[in-house]
């Protein structure tokens, strides 16, 4: 009896949620589950419709290539207003993300339009994958190693994809 | 010295001179030219409040949406981008170039339509399209997303700053429009309050007052780092950075000073204890006044709490208390030994500026002290309020220069070492000196004559001003002589017995000249703290064709590049680099020329001065110190001066202008020998037990001279 109680009460959660839930959130939800981005995969959270498990595919021709990134995606309370946060789950080596997985992102930032999207978002993301800005690091040892040796970086971060974000 | 005068001298022994007529006629060279504009802490602003600032800046507005025709709204947000300056903000709203992206086609937003309706692009809702709205980029959402928008951006802090929302479109929100979308009323007032508040901070002219609660705004056409006092919560600050009032340290400095010490203070804390042990009898005192003059109470040993050595080494002109003594062999010790001495060094700065920070506050208390003291004798009906004002004005001196003081150390701390940090370091130690025995006056004020307090208090401003006149106008300084003679630029050591002479900035002078020759004929030096003067110029060069520039002028700038900081080799390679034929631009500044550059004829003058004198009187500097004005010497005294000298030597072997003076002075109104003599031997020149002889060739000097004859000794 008491199991069944509780199911109710996760179910009722939810549909509470999903009530409160603005008619963006939703329709960009929909469309991201519909018409997904190639190499990008962001799902909801059962229990909050605002928290997004991402996947993001490594681009091809960079040294992520092959490698399968996790993300996770939060939507705040003011959003669009204010930019999700976004953060990685799996370890990278990559000038502009940190060790905690924090992105250095202008559009994250200062430079957020309440016109942009989670889609947009994840895109850029990607496209910073593809190409790195060791001049603007968030990570200062990797963005250092990057401008004196590029080649052993793109080594590491080819090492790192290898061991972090691949086999599973 | 008048501080319109090129040099001041610094320097000086005054042990010397006192014997000789200082003959300066006030009204030729007129001195002392009481002009505010001298006082190096002088500065004029203005105080406004909400309503008056408000109009300051509508006038602004008003000026600009008149000129371009524009929604005063509008012209705001154009003036706050530029400085509130109207005519930059005119040609740049011309010129369009005061935003960017003002219309990006690639940047539309796509607006789908849904049947009759229009779906908004940030929150997806179809709405019918008189409910959208759009900045001048044509960029349009809905109004609730547009009142969301500010919301979210004001709870923020964001006010004048909120721009549209569309991705990559920098176009700013007009007040206007703003106000038109956002219905929340609290939110609304909050967004003007903020909004005047960046108005405020965008104006140069304009700071607000940093006191606590306070809403007054000060205004100045000329913002420098100068001491402003808010008349109502009487908080004191600098104008230009809002921090309390620093002289003589700069902005930077002191707020990288600062900041250092909020990281190290921990540690100078534990280090600076709050007593410390009599160096003689090895008691323990704590310091419970400001002065550090300290005399233990066991053993009566007079010593400075700062340094702890004997206090009669700090009367002198070798008090070196506050200088910090560098050790010269440090580049050749271990790093370890680098950092305990950078910190030795930053401890020796730091103790001292917190110890006069504390002497402030002990010093305060103190001023309260006098206070109830003079009201108790006052209700004892010792004496009026108005006979004890001088005690109060002593105290409230003490703590501005001691205050000034505190803020030479930061200054000192970051002064490369060289002549200019000696120099600087010398006065301060005469400022710390006099304010020690200011302080110490103060401090037993009821047995200190009330003569001997006033005279205090004037050393110690006169010093504290010197100090802060110097190092805001200083260009350089020359060694024993007046002279802009730049072989004797003052450069390495002092020596003991040098007189230094500084010569104050004069104006600026940016000069283009055209290389036509190989050489320019110019010879460069520096005074070792990267400041390159011109040395020599060669005859007939380009450069002695110019007359504008002249030996002893500052090099500033090269075309754009500053020189500071070179070394004379570096800027005669800078100078010789440039190609024969192109054209450049020389930054100068010359020295303030001495001589009579500065005075005019008297005609000139507005008026006659009162207080001046008459042009007949002459200040003498009498054997005991004081200085008094008396009548000029005329003939007659002359003439008696000389006959009398004349006696001295044929009788005694001397020749004194003083003391014929004197006797001089003796005879004056005397009708007969006796009652000169009478008056000779009440003086203190009984001492010399003339005799009688001697006094009636003396008499008969003085009536030769008031008869016009010369008197030859017999």
């Amino acid at each position: 009896m008491s199991g069944y109680s509780a199911e109710v009460k996760v179910a009722e959660t939810i549909a509470y949620k999903m009530v409160s839930l603005p008619r963006r959130i939703i329709k960009e939800t929909q469309r991201l589950l519909q018409e997904p981005v190639p190499g990008i995969s962001a799902v909801p959270d059962d229990s909050n419709a605002r928290y997004f498990h991402v996947i993001v595919t490594g681009p091809d021709d960079s040294p992520f290539e092959g490698g399968l990134f996790r993300l996770e995606l939060f939507l705040p309370e003011d959003y669009p207003m204010s930019a999700p946060k976004v953060r990685f789950v799996t370890k990278i080596y990559h000038p502009n993300i940190d060790r905690l997985g924090r992105i250095c992102l202008d559009i994250l930032k200062d430079k957020w339009s309440p016109a942009l999207q989670i889609r947009t978002v994840l895109l850029s993301i990607q496209a910073l994958l593809s190409a790195p800005n060791p001049d603007d690091p968030l990570a200062n040892d990797v963005a250092e190693l990057w401008k004196v040796d590029e080649a052993e970086a793109i080594r590491n971060a080819k090492e790192w994809t290898r061991r972090y974000a691949m086999d599973n | 010295m008048s501080g319109e005068e090129d040099s001041g001298m610094y320097y000086s022994d005054d042990d010397c001179g006192y014997d000789a007529y200082y003959n300066y006629n006030m009204e030729d060279c007129d001195i002392d030219e009481h002009d505010v504009k001298d006082d190096p802490e002088y500065f004029s602003y203005d105080t406004l409040r909400v309503e008056e600032v408000e109009r300051l800046l509508n006038e602004s507005v008003e000026a600009l949406s008149n000129k371009l025709c524009i929604t005063p709204s509008l012209a705001k947000v154009v003036l706050h981008t530029h400085e509130w300056a109207v005519l930059p903000s005119a040609v740049a709203y011309k010129n369009n170039d005061w935003i960017q992206n003002l219309l990006n086609p690639n940047n539309q937003p796509k607006m789908e339509p849904i049947g009759q309706k229009l779906r908004c692009p940030v929150c997806f809702s179809p709405t019918i399209q008189e409910k959208f709205s759009c900045l001048a980029c044509s960029h349009k959402f809905c109004n609730e997303c547009w009142a969301t928008h500010f919301e979210v951006q004001i709870m923020q802090g964001v006010s004048t700053g909120i721009s549209c929302m569309a991705q990559e479109c920098g176009l700013l929100a007009p007040e206007d429009f703003v106000l038109s979308l956002l219905t929340k009323v609290p939110l609304r007032e909050k967004y003007q309050e903020f909004a005047f508040r960046d108005y405020v901070k965008s104006h140069p002219e304009l700071r607000f007052c940093p006191g606590p609660n306070c809403k007054l705004v000060f205004r100045s056409k000329e913002p420098k780092a100068k001491r402003t006092i808010c008349e109502q919560c009487k908080t004191t600050f600098c104008f230009k950075c809002g921090t309390e009032y620093h002289a003589p340290t700069d902005c930077p400095t002191i707020k990288k000073w600062l900041t250092k010490c909020a990281d190290d203070s921990e540690t100078a804390n534990y280090i600076s204890a709050h007593t410390k042990d009599c160096p003689r009898c090895h008691i323990c005192i704590e310091k419970n006044g400001g002065c550090n003059h300290m005399q233990c109470y066991n053993c009566k040993h007079d010593f400075c709490w700062m340094c702890l050595g004997d206090w009669k080494s700090h009367g002198s002109e070798y008090y070196e208390c506050s200088r910090y003594k560098e050790n010269p062999n440090i580049v050749n010790e271990s790093v370890h030994a680098q950092a305990r001495e950078a910190l030795k060094k930053y401890l020796h700065y730091y103790e001292r500026w917190e110890n006069h920070s504390k002497s402030l506050k002990l010093e305060a208390e103190t001023l309260e002290k006098i206070k109830s003291r003079i009201n108790a004798k006052v209700m004892n009906s010792s004496g009026t309020w108005i006979d004890w004002q001088y005690l109060v004005d002593a105290a409230s001196l003490l703590a501005k220069c001691r205050y000034t003081l505190q803020y030479t150390y930061p200054y000192a701390y970051y002064l490369e070492p060289g002549p200019r940090k000696e120099l600087f370091e010398y006065q301060q130690a005469q400022l710390e000196a006099e304010i020690e025995n200011l302080s110490w006056k103060i401090e037993r004020a009821e047995t200190t004559d009330r003569g001997d307090l006033e005279n205090q208090i004037d050393i110690a401003e006169k010093r504290r001003t010197t100090l802060l006149k110097d190092f805001l106008h200083i260009l350089f300084c020359t060694l024993n002589t007046h002279k802009v003679d730049m072989t004797k630029l003052l450069g390495g050591q002092i020596g003991l017995e040098d007189f230094i002479f500084a010569h104050r900035k004069g104006r600026p002078k940016e000069i283009e000249i055209t290389k036509t020759e190989d050489s320019l004929g110019l010879t460069i030096t520096d005074n070792g703290a990267g400041y390159a003067f011109i040395k020599r110029i060669k005859e007939g060069s380009i450069i002695d064709k110019i007359d504008y520039i002249q030996v002893g002028d500052h090099l500033e700038k090269i075309d754009n590049d500053s020189v500071i900081g070179r070394r004379h080799f570096e800027v005669a390679k800078m100078l010789k680099e440039i190609p024969l034929g192109s054209t450049f631009t020389l930054r100068l500044v010359e020295p303030i020329r001495a001589g009579f550059g500065n005075i005019e004829a008297r005609g000139s003058q507005k008026g006659k001065k009162k207080g001046y004198g008459s042009g007949k009187e002459t200040l003498r500097f009498k054997a005991n110190g004081q200085a008094q004005i008396i009548e000029e010497p005329d003939k007659e005294m002359d003439l008696g001066i000389e006959n009398i000298n004349r006696l001295l030597e044929n009788f005694m072997g001397i020749n004194d202008n003083e003391l014929a003076t004197q006797i001089w002075e003796a005879a004056e109104g005397k009708l007969n020998t006796m009652e000169f003599a009478e008056a000779v031997d009440s003086s203190d020149l009984a001492e010399f037990s003339f005799t009688d002889d001697m006094i009636i060739e003396l008499w008969g000097a003085v009536t030769d001279a008031r008869a016009g004859r010369t008197r030859h000794p017999s």
